[in-house]
């Protein structure tokens, strides 16, 4: 169960340090933006394993807290201009703590539902975030959308800083999500998972642990989001606060595999950087709605587990040279 | 550790339980004393079973107290009463299937709230579920996830979590059910050790004779409150609880 | 008080529309434990189809409500087979998932079909209106609502006199029993989602009369349908009728008075009803110890 900790770092020391070399590797300007992209929406699968992964709520307002980051970041720099890169990057702690703190009464309403009725409340935070956003003009400017800090960089290699700050953050996320693992709380996430009312039975303060995860996961979207906004530059609800954008994070996690520390990770950088190159390409909308249906649809009939999960039990045939055991399958006593 | 056997550590008092307009249970008082194990046996719909989700917190009474040494417990959930050392086990056996048994077990000990950020299973927790394991002779499971194992080990693994608990009472709501009668013994055992050092139980359970084999007192239920209690014996030859049994 | 009263005249009527799209979504997680939020993609594509019968075909709107039901039935029991069928394990969790993709890719096919503007299918006779208790009410409106009234009336009817509706019934209170008793729970479960989606979207061609519509208004009839099963209780076909009507009663209401923040109405009541009865007005605890 427990590997040796030295290589698990080792490992991590060596994916992170390859992803922020890339940058200076491949300098073109349009493939930092895909590995940009890419980094966003593995941060924000990592985010959401934390809720739909490890306690398996199926948690469809994480974009509510992304675009909540989005338009704190916007609206805290809307009359000051800004001179350096680094003022904003210095905000996105403070809006952290802020999302978590917005997370925790949220947190406290949802959290007194479970299974599909928490997936479907979950999903009408987005909408109303949405909603908030599109109509509270005094404070949003409505669907007209907001102009976000612009600072004044170089521009050539313009994007490398914020690729570089939105590694940061997913190795932040990473470094949560980690942490949560191997520590007490994993475990209780872990048994909620399997069956909430025998974790209570066992002493389990679920509504605590479960309001933790849910504020790391939201603190964590509520950052990615600002940095977004701080990237793209303009910012608009309907973009902000997207049901695709969510689709698309809990398709990832899926994809790479639930529950699992690198399942998330792994596949946010596989499918963003496709689905924005082909987004460039096509340029349509629609088939990109299309493809990523179909792909979510053959995940789920021929790969249930998720990438990290089947090749981790591939490996696991092949050391042993014979099958794991399958569930059942042990002699009775 | 140990106390006096026979002092009451749990009470229901006049505790009503209604759903729609059915009372479960209607005015039931009922006490546990430690070191001692209380048998609560009555015909199915009796009201065990509410008693039982009432006592532990899974359920809100509509009237009526949870006392625990003489203290009513303000609104009884599950994690307040389990850290007043009053736990359970569960009719059906399905553990959480993605954890291995050692991690089971390193859940259900008792731990401040700060606790959520050690360790997932810290070496003294581990060494204390290795020993609970080898005592209820489950050590070759150890590598598995609960999802593997058979019925009966869970059963059993389930009733390692009541030991690592280091409860002051144990509620088992039919344990022997579905369970090989050489782990029935192995669990009969554990009952009596810890009986033998001041543990109470409250055990719920079809198989009369584990039950007078087992139990000190036996309380019998019939329509949502006790109507008999005495020794094994004594409730045997109580033509109250033929009654309740037969229905009258 | 005159504006209160049309208000709540209005908002039954467009209630009991609600209601037929939300009774299919009740019913389909009531028999199979599946949270089909695709319902609001086929409510739009009925609101298409009729476009389509009434320009390209010259057919009356109300009159293609026929044929498309018969093809929606086709079509959702196939999407049943294709997609729900093979989901054994935490089938009711997947289901939002993959439904939730099904509802994106007819988001794109429609896109892609139809252009994703806004549009409306107009009859004749759209603009006009009777005077109903001394108020000038559209007729589509109360045409409208007069079958949907019709439709949920006869579901109703369907499902506990008819020797196939008991059969759903029975399969939605005790799968593992029905099994046993020789019902066959995937065909009906088909019968019950063929059904659930043909009601959708007979009522989505009576809403694309109604309002205007494309192919993203999927995703704000979502967040409406879901809160009306919320609040009804899941799976409950009372309850989502009577939930239908009181939230059409209040957004209409809150549209009188306060017409930018409508669609807050929703969910505040959801809101209310999670703080205080988070089973739903008819819904039992979806948990349970034991």
């Amino acid at each position: 169960m427990t590997r040796p900790t030295a290589w698990g770092a080792g490992r991590a020391v060596v994916i992170f340090g390859v992803l922020a070399l890339l940058p200076f590797a491949f300098p073109a300007a349009w493939l930092v933006d895909l590995g940009f992209f890419g980094l966003m929406y593995a941060g924000l699968a990592v985010a959401w394993n934390l809720i739909g992964g490890y306690t398996g709520y199926i948690w469809l307002g994480l974009i509510g807290f992304f675009g909540f980051g989005a338009y704190a970041l916007t609206i805290t720099f809307q009359h000051t201009s800004v001179v350096s890169f680094w003022a904003p990057v210095g905000a996105l702690i403070p809006i952290g703590i802020a999302a978590a703190i917005v997370a925790v009464p949220i947190g406290l309403v949802l959290m007194r539902v479970r299974g599909a009725t928490f997936a479907v409340v979950s999903l009408s935070v987005l909408f109303i975030a949405e909603i908030c956003a599109s109509n509270w003009t005094a404070i949003t400017n409505g669907a007209a959308g907001m102009p976000a800090p612009a600072p004044s960089i170089a521009a050539a290699n313009f994007n490398r800083p914020f690729y570089l700050v939105m590694l940061a953050l997913v190795a932040l996320a990473m470094l949560i999500s980690w942490y949560m693992r191997r520590s007490r709380i994993g475990l209780m996430l872990f048994a909620i998972r399997g069956d909430e009312e025998r974790a209570r039975g066992l002493g389990v303060p679920t509504l605590p642990v479960k309001l933790i995860a849910f504020a790391a996961s939201c603190a964590l979207a509520a950052m990615i989001g600002a940095v977004w906004a701080y990237y793209i530059g303009f910012i608009y609800p309907i973009f902000s606060f997207s049901p695709n954008t969510t689709f698309a994070v809990v398709m990832m996690v899926y994809l790479g595999g639930r529950g699992t520390l690198w399942g998330p990770l792994a596949g946010g950088l596989l499918v963003a950087p496709v689905q924005e190159y082909l987004a460039y390409t096509f340029g349509n909308a629609q088939f990109y709605l299309i493809g990523y249906a179909a792909l979510f649809l053959i995940v789920i009939r021929f790969l249930p587990l998720g990438i990290v999960p089947s090749i981790h039990q591939a490996w696991l045939r092949r050391r042993s040279g014979e099958a794991t055991p399958a569930p059942g399958t042990l002699p009775a006593t | 550790m140990s106390r006096r056997p026979g002092e009451v550590l749990l009470e229901a008092r006049a505790i009503t339980k209604r759903f729609g307009g059915v009372a479960a249970l209607d005015g039931c008082t009922l006490a546990v004393a430690t070191g001692q194990v209380t048998g609560l046996i009555g015909p199915n719909g009796s009201g065990k079973t509410t008693l039982f989700n009432v006592l532990t917190g899974y359920l809100a009474a509509d009237a009526g107290q949870v006392v625990v040494e003489g203290r009513a417990v303000r609104r009884p959930s599950p994690q307040r009463l389990y850290a007043l050392g009053i736990v359970r086990t569960f009719q059906y056996a399905r553990l959480f299937p993605d954890l291995t048994p050692v991690e089971i077990l390193a859940l259900a000990a008792v731990k401040p709230f700060v606790a959520v950020l050690r360790p997932r299973v810290e070496r003294a927790d581990r060494d204390r579920a290795m020993g609970i394991l080898e005592r209820l002779g489950l050590l070759r499971i150890v590598g598995h996830r609960a999802g593997q194992l058979s019925y009966g080990q869970q059963r059993l693994l389930e009733f390692g979590t009541t030991l690592m608990a280091e409860p002051k009472l144990v509620l088992l709501d039919e344990p022997a059910a579905g369970v090989s009668p050489t782990m029935i013994a192995v669990i009969e055992d554990q009952i009596r050790a810890l009986r033998a050092e001041g543990v109470g139980f409250l055990l719920v359970e079809h198989q009369l004779d584990l039950v007078m084999r087992l139990c000190d007192s036996v309380v019998v239920m019939a329509a949502g409150c006790p109507v008999s209690s005495g020794t094994p014996e004594e409730v045997g030859k109580d033509p109250a609880v033929l009654e309740a049994y037969l229905g009258a | 008080m005159h504006l209160v009263l049309y208000g709540v005249v209005l908002g039954v009527l467009i209630g009991g529309v609600f209601a037929l799209m939300s009774s299919g979504l009740a019913l389909v997680w009531g028999v199979m434990r599946i949270l089909n939020l695709a319902q609001a993609a086929f409510v739009i594509l009925g609101a298409y189809l009729a476009y389509t019968a009434n320009v390209t075909f010259h057919i009356d709107p109300f009159a293609a409500i026929l044929p498309i039901a018969v093809l929606m039935f086709g079509l959702g029991v196939g999407v049943f087979y294709l997609f729900y069928r093979p989901l054994r394990a935490e089938r009711s969790t997947l289901s939002i998932l993959v439904s939730y993709a099904i509802l994106l890719g007819c988001v794109g096919i429609l896109g892609s079909i139809y252009s994703t503007n806004d549009t409306f299918i107009s009859p004749s006779y759209v603009l006009d209106s009777w005077k109903v208790l001394g108020f000038e009410v559209p007729i589509v409106e109360v045409v409208g609502f007069a079958i949907s009234a019709a439709l949920v009336g006869g579901l109703f009817w369907f499902l506990s006199a008819s020797r196939l509706g008991r059969a759903i019934r029975a399969a939605t209170q005790n799968p593992a029993a029905a099994t046993l008793l020789g019902v066959r729970t995937d065909l009906v479960g088909s019968l019950g989602f063929g059904i659930g989606t043909a009601t959708a979207a007979v009522a989505g061609a009576i809403y694309g009369m109604i309002y205007s519509f494309n192919p993203n208004s999927t995703l704000d009839l979502v967040g409406i349908l879901l809160c009306i099963v919320v609040v009804g209780g899941f799976g409950s076909l009372s309850g989502a009728i009577v939930a239908a009507v009181a939230l059409g009663i209040s957004s209409s209401l809150v549209f009188v008075y306060q017409p930018v923040w409508s669609g807050l109405g929703f969910y505040g009541i959801l809101a209310v009803m999670l703080l205080f009865r988070p089973q739903g007005l008819w819904g039992v605890a979806q948990w349970r110890v034991e």
